[in-house]
């Protein structure tokens, strides 16, 4: 039992890591999908669309981040309460990285659907789509604030 | 640095020149011509639609000849050659090569009609293919598949749709009818079908064809004179003859490469004149005399009515315009630092006669937020190396430089970020000094402490540099929006609008330093200054942003008075003041809180780039041999990632928190009738 503390922060660190990048899978999945169907059409595209299919992906690497610093504030025999409380600082990250990014996959989608049609309105497409990614911008800050508070 | 200004150019000359001078004002590419509205008075126009379509489909042919010859016989050009200087030419020279154009075009043709040839060949090859398919399970057969019988036998080549030997078959045979007789063998069987030859006398024929019939026996559809085998070898001989043409036609491809610099000039020539064409078509003329309106930039106006003036008898009339008007194209100027920033405003939209071109003024925020978010000293040497390679070795020309010289901005920018963070490659000099062993901090730079900050240890810190820079560059965008009013004659509304807001920006900053940066600046030694700095200012400042706040609430108030409205009015102007404080606040708050992605995204390049390291160092117990490959290959994928991270993500604080202050965009971009080449540029003339 007295391994608990770590039991619950390498939870955190899983938590962060594995809920923001299902979310950044599924988001950059769903850009794939529409980005191949305008390349069909006009292969020049792809460096544009490239650039779309990449923004729901940030949210994996901002899980990524958070687990990292989880785990670098992990200790042999610590206890329950921090362990609990890097579980905690690990939330935002992992759910708010989660939907934002299944989200932003569907902004960047409709994008490249933009994109397909007017190629000079890459500038907005990426500007709509990079607005939903705030969401996750804070809740990593959050995240990480709380790690720091949390040890 | 700046929106140009524009004049109206009339041009009337005499209607032998008409060519030459719109071919001349092509090379010189300064002027915009006019629609031509209606035709006025005896003045008409004309048409040219047609030679313009004949053009574009001499295009589309060289274009197709193009992609073949990349195919066949590819030029020995590197990836990077697109930033290659274009060499220049003269119109004598132009002329001359002009000449040529002909024969390219019949090249282009027969490049064209080769590779049809190809074409047809391979779907010669590919029913070929499928014929032999078919033929195959009689391969074995050595009658022709037509052969009906003797003079005392009769015949039945066929298949049953079912696998049997010829036991089955018999079988099946005497089942469906006892008094059937014949005999049968089995060319081939497999899980779909069975080929067979049935023998049986003539007087039995019927009674035989009857029952196997019945038993499921079908003829076969393409019965042929000569034998399976005897097909087969036709075919091969078929697809070896197509083959052999696709050979030779690839063989006669590979000799036009040599045609390829001709191509690609056909290719310049045919756009140019089609671009004229339809110039052409906007020009009034009558019967002696032609006339043509037009914008150009004040800048280059004279000295184009000069030379024309000098090549040609011509009267050019220049006249001023109304530079305000959204009718009036815009050209902008800028300086080299500038000029890198264009592509990325055009994005976002054009400037119009309204705005102030930004293109200089965000420059080094741009750079600055770019560098802090890559943040990666190895990184941004990368890509400084890279764009000083591609500058030395193919001298680009301006457009070309502008993208290097962003590159090159933001390379500098994040090498010297990342030496602050003490980021190269991650963690790699630690990972060296200890022959990758471990990541412990024994390297020149961390012992020495070479660096600002460790950003993973102090990320407080970090976030606090944040939005300090946050807080400056709306500030900045405040200033720019009260430079934009001034200018256009509302330097009051502006002081009113902007001043508050900036109050309020500074005053925030002691909030900021305490809140969210949790006495960041306190901690090590000579930050403290600043820390003891504003915590002593902070009554000051507070006081700022109480005036600030006061401000917003009173602007709408005080413009009213001065506009002299209503009591009524300016009553609510004050509520519209208390509203604006509250969207002040809410709308900067957000602002302010997201350039935290900085430090979202400078942790992340830095944290990857770490892992990728403990990954290679780590299997192995820290084998070089090991550590190369993966490092290599990790570091690409980071740097590729973090590169579209960090453009998408500087680009967005410049758009919607530093433009959404003061840009407006969507003015007529000047597009000068110009000569669209890829390959050559005009030398100037006098």
């Amino acid at each position: 039992m007295e391994n608990l503390g770590v039991a619950f922060a390498i939870l955190g660190a899983a938590f962060a890591a594995m809920f923001a990048g299902m979310g950044s899978a599924k988001g950059v999945g769903t850009v794939g999908k529409s980005a191949a169907g305008v390349i069909t059409e006009d292969p020049g595209k792809f460096g544009r669309v490239l650039i779309l299919e990449i923004l729901p992906g940030t949210q994996g690497l901002y899980g990524f981040l958070a687990a990292f610093m989880i785990m670098n504030n992990i200790t042999v025999g610590m206890p329950l309460s921090q362990g609990l409380g890097l579980f905690a600082a690990s939330l935002p990250i992992a759910f708010a990285g989660l939907v934002s990014a299944i989200h932003q996959g569907r902004a960047a989608a409709a994008g490249c659907g933009l994109v397909a049609k007017r190629p000079e309105g890459l500038g907005q497409a990426i500007i709509l789509a990079a607005m939903v990614e705030t969401y996750a911008v804070l809740a990593l800050l959050i995240s990480i604030l709380l790690i720091g508070r949390a040890v | 640095m700046a929106i140009l200004n524009m004049k109206r150019i009339e041009i009337l000359g005499l209607q032998k020149d008409r060519k030459n001078i719109i071919e001349f004002l092509q090379r010189q590419g300064s002027v915009q011509l006019d629609e031509m509205n209606e035709e006025s008075g005896h003045f008409t126009s004309i048409p040219t639609a047609s030679t313009v379509t004949q053009l574009d489909k001499y295009g589309s042919m060289v274009d197709s000849a193009v992609e073949v010859l990349d195919k066949y016989a590819p030029g020995k050009g590197g990836m990077l050659d697109s930033f290659a200087y274009r060499k220049e030419m003269s119109t004598t020279e132009f002329l001359e090569k002009s000449k040529g154009v002909d024969e390219t075009l019949g090249k282009c043709k027969k490049i064209n009609a080769l590779y049809k040839k190809i074409q047809d060949s391979r779907v010669e090859i590919a029913r070929a293919e499928t014929a032999i398919d078919q033929v195959r399970p009689w391969e074995s057969l050595d009658i022709p598949s037509s052969f009906k019988g003797t003079a005392d036998t009769c015949a039945f080549i066929g298949t049953i749709a079912e696998p049997l030997d010829r036991e089955g078959v018999l079988t099946k045979i005497v089942e469906v009818d006892p008094e059937a007789q014949g005999e049968v063998e089995i060319v081939s069987s497999d899980k779909n079908q069975t080929c067979l030859v049935a023998l049986c006398h003539k007087d039995n024929a019927k009674t035989f064809e009857q029952a196997l019939r019945t038993a499921g026996f079908v003829s076969v559809s393409d019965a042929t004179k000569h034998p399976p085998k005897v097909r087969i070898e036709r075919m091969e001989k078929k697809i070896e003859d197509c083959n052999a043409q696709i050979a030779e036609a690839e063989e006669a491809i590979k000799g036009y490469g040599d045609a390829r610099d001709d191509i690609a000039f056909l290719r310049d020539y045919l756009t140019i004149r089609a671009d004229k064409y339809k110039v052409l078509d906007k020009v009034s003329v009558d019967d002696s005399v032609f006339v043509l309106t037009g914008y150009v930039p004040e800048i280059k106006a004279d000295d184009l009515k000069k030379k024309l003036e000098n090549h040609f008898d011509i009267a050019v009339d220049l006249k001023d315009v109304d530079n305000t008007s959204d009718d009036v194209p815009v050209a902008v100027l800028n300086n080299t630092m500038g000029k890198t920033m264009e592509s990325i405003t055009n994005m976002y939209a054009f400037p119009s006669h309204k705005d102030i071109d930004p293109n200089f003024i965000m420059t080094i925020f741009y750079y600055f937020l770019f560098g802090l978010m890559l943040g990666d000293a190895g990184y941004g040497l990368i890509m400084i190396i890279l764009c000083l390679f591609v500058k030395k070795k193919y001298k680009p020309e301006p457009n070309k430089r502008a993208l290097v010289n962003y590159g090159l901005g933001c390379g500098i920018s994040t090498t010297f970020w990342g030496a602050m963070q003490n980021s190269w490659f991650g963690d790699l000099p630690k990972w060296v000094a200890n022959n990758l062993k471990s990541n412990d901090p024994t390297d020149f730079l961390s012992v020495h402490h070479l660096y600002w900050f460790d950003p993973l240890q102090h990320t407080t810190r970090f976030l606090l540099l944040c939005f300090l820079i946050g807080i400056l560059h709306l500030i900045l965008a405040n200033c720019v929006n009260l430079y934009k009013m001034s200018k256009h004659g509302m330097m009051f509304e502006g002081l009113v609008e902007t001043v508050p807001i900036i109050l309020i920006l500074i005053g925030v900053i002691p909030l900021v330093n305490s809140f969210i940066g949790g006495g960041a600046l306190a901690e090590i030694a000579w930050t403290r200054p600043i820390d003891n700095m504003i915590k002593a200012a902070s009554p000051v400042l507070n006081t700022m942003a109480i005036i600030g706040a006061i401000g917003v609430v009173l602007g709408p108030v005080i413009i009213r008075i001065k506009q002299k409205s209503s009591f009524g009015k300016v009553a609510a102007g004050f509520g519209g003041g208390l509203y604006g404080l509250y969207n002040t606040a809410s709308g900067y708050l957000g602002d302010i809180l997201s350039y935290a992605r900085l430090l979202a995204l400078g942790l992340c390049t830095g944290v990857i780039a770490s892992v990728v390291n403990q990954l290679g160092a780590t299997p192995g117990g820290g084998q070089w041999f090991i550590f190369i490959p993966i490092f290599i290959i990790g570091h690409t994928i980071n740097l590729g990632i973090n590169l579209i991270g960090a453009y998408v993500h500087t680009n967005r604080l410049q758009y919607v928190e530093f433009f959404g202050k003061f840009y407006e965009g969507g003015g007529n971009k000047f597009d000068p009738l110009s000569a669209q080449s890829q390959t050559f540029v005009f030398k100037e003339e006098n």
